[in-house]
């Protein structure tokens, strides 16, 4: 009897994991052709290294504010004026900019040195996927 | 010949431009303030009683020409309410990018005298509507010369390190008067370390020869009587007439996004002269609701006063010249409520009430003010 409750809920469980496999977000992937550490992506995008030049999404984006909410973990205000201080003090020159996923992709490709993050990770085929989220 | 070099630079930014416009971005940054004290007879930040747009508002405009990788032109116009919108250059700097760590610039450039120095007028990059004027009192921002700049990655820590070498020519305003102010061998660096939420910000500058001419009717005045009573060598001792000046700098700063908190202590001395040796603080704690965050500020000036032997004098020039020392001595306590909105990203709208309580003078006021500040 216990046996049976045991196997009905790891099935009931398997099945409802499965069942929500496909509805589960995509996640976004940060991707190079180089490999780093996961902790040096928040300081190349908050512009205090240039190890490797990073690309970055349009503003207001729902990848980039999902990349800015996850892995930079500060607002897009917040964002704004660190990076207005190093515009404007030439500590820093402004991100290159692409409109979609494929953008990033073509950039990351063809430029080594570089870093970029796309919505689905999937996407990545041969790039190196440095982080999730 | 600073003229010369300016227009130099902005030559070549154009001509950058016109070679390869499409290494060429502007962008700039806006200050609309509005403000006025409380009571008839009060002044403070360049405000009276009644309502003024022109102390705290400012517009800027920067273009950046990328001529190499390694090799860029910046120029910053500014025009400014407090300089009757007079459109001038501001920053006129190349920049050559030695390395990963090390940065040259060269040109007209910010002096980094303090922790905001950089980002003074993009009022937008900070939660003060101003930075605290007790502290941030210095009658100049920029100087021309050179500076080196190095980053170094030590763990989770960053060392940023700013050596800077040149020298500073303009008319400023001291003792409430404009004086043409020379700084001649300026050196100085300013090293800030960040760990994580903190960082801790340390500055020493040095000038081998330090001149303000000033050349109001009352200090020309008791300079004749001096001489003229056999007092000249007291009269060369109050001029400020290359003297070595110093100014020192520390600062601790924490921000984990939720809690803000700035702080900041600076002394200024020019030796022998009438000028006081100012000694100034402030400290600063802030806390973030979402878009809004309110903030308290409590800053003062302690300056000492220029000590000169009064004894011999006779009465009406050891007055004099107790006047004069005094007239630059300060001595006041500042405290600011603020509260900062963020409207969207690049739009903030600022409100912040100063109390001001000068104990040099014995008057006390009151500053509203409200500001718009935006980057583009």
């Amino acid at each position: 009897m216990l046996k049976l409750i045991k196997v009905t809920l790891l099935g009931t469980a398997l099945v409802w994991a499965m069942a929500s496999l496909p509805a589960m977000a995509q996640s976004g992937a940060v991707i190079s052709q180089s490999e780093i550490d996961s902790a040096r992506i928040t300081r190349i995008y908050m512009g205090q290294s240039r190890e490797l030049i990073a690309v970055n999404q349009q503003e207001g984006s729902a990848v980039r504010q999902a990349f800015e909410a996850n892995v930079i973990g500060r607002s897009a205000e917040q964002i704004k004026a660190h990076w207005s201080r190093l515009l404007f003090t030439g500590r820093a020159a402004e991100l290159r900019q692409v409109e979609s996923d494929e953008a990033v992709l073509e950039y990351v490709r063809s430029n080594p040195g570089t870093i970029g993050y796309i919505s689905d990770a999937s996407k990545a085929d041969d790039l190196n996927i440095l982080l999730e989220f | 010949m600073q003229r010369v070099f300016k227009l130099g630079l902005l030559s070549g930014l154009m001509l950058a431009g016109s070679a390869a416009h499409a290494n060429i971005e502007w962008s700039g940054f806006a200050n609309i303030g509005a403000g006025f004290t409380t009571g008839s007879d009060e002044q403070a930040f360049g405000y009276e009683d009644s309502v003024d747009f022109k102390p705290d508002t400012l517009f800027a405009l920067q273009g950046r020409a990328q001529l190499a990788d390694d090799l860029s032109i910046t120029t910053q116009l500014m025009s400014r309410g407090e300089d009757n919108f007079d459109l001038g250059v501001e920053w006129a700097y190349l920049q050559y990018q030695l390395n990963e760590a090390w940065t040259i610039n060269a040109g007209k450039l910010r002096l980094p005298l303090y922790n905001y120095s950089d980002s003074l007028d993009v009022a937008y990059s900070y939660h003060w509507l101003r930075t605290p004027q007790a502290v941030y009192r210095v009658p100049f921002d920029n100087f021309t010369g050179a500076s080196v700049q190095h980053n170094a990655f030590l763990g989770d820590s960053m060392l940023s390190t700013q050596f800077i070498v040149g020298n500073f020519n303009d008319s400023v305003e001291v003792a409430d008067s404009q004086a043409e102010t020379d700084l001649e061998n300026l050196v100085g660096v300013s090293s800030s370390l960040n760990y994580h939420s903190w960082t801790v910000r340390g500055g020493f500058f040095y000038s081998s020869d330090v001149s303000v001419e000033l050349q109001t009717p009352e200090f020309n005045g008791l300079m004749m009587q001096l001489s003229g009573a056999d007092f000249a060598s007291l009269a060369d001792d109050l001029r400020v007439d290359e003297r070595e000046g110093t100014f020192a700098s520390i600062g601790l700063n924490f921000d984990n996004f939720d809690w803000v908190f700035a702080s900041e202590y600076t002394e200024l001395e020019v030796q022998d002269s009438f000028l006081a040796k100012q000694r100034s603080f402030y400290a600063s704690l802030g806390k973030r609701f979402g878009s809004w965050m309110p903030h308290v500020t409590y800053a003062g000036t302690r300056d000492q006063q220029a000590d000169f032997a009064l004894a011999t004098l006779p009465e009406p020039l050891a007055q004099g010249v107790q006047q004069l020392t005094s007239s630059t001595t300060q001595r006041s306590n500042m405290t600011s409520l603020g509260l900062r909105y963020d409207v969207r990203a690049g739009v903030a709208f600022k409100f912040d009430v100063t109390h001001v309580d000068d104990k040099a003078l014995d008057t006390r006021s009151n500053v509203v003010s409200f500001s718009v500040q935006t980057v583009f």
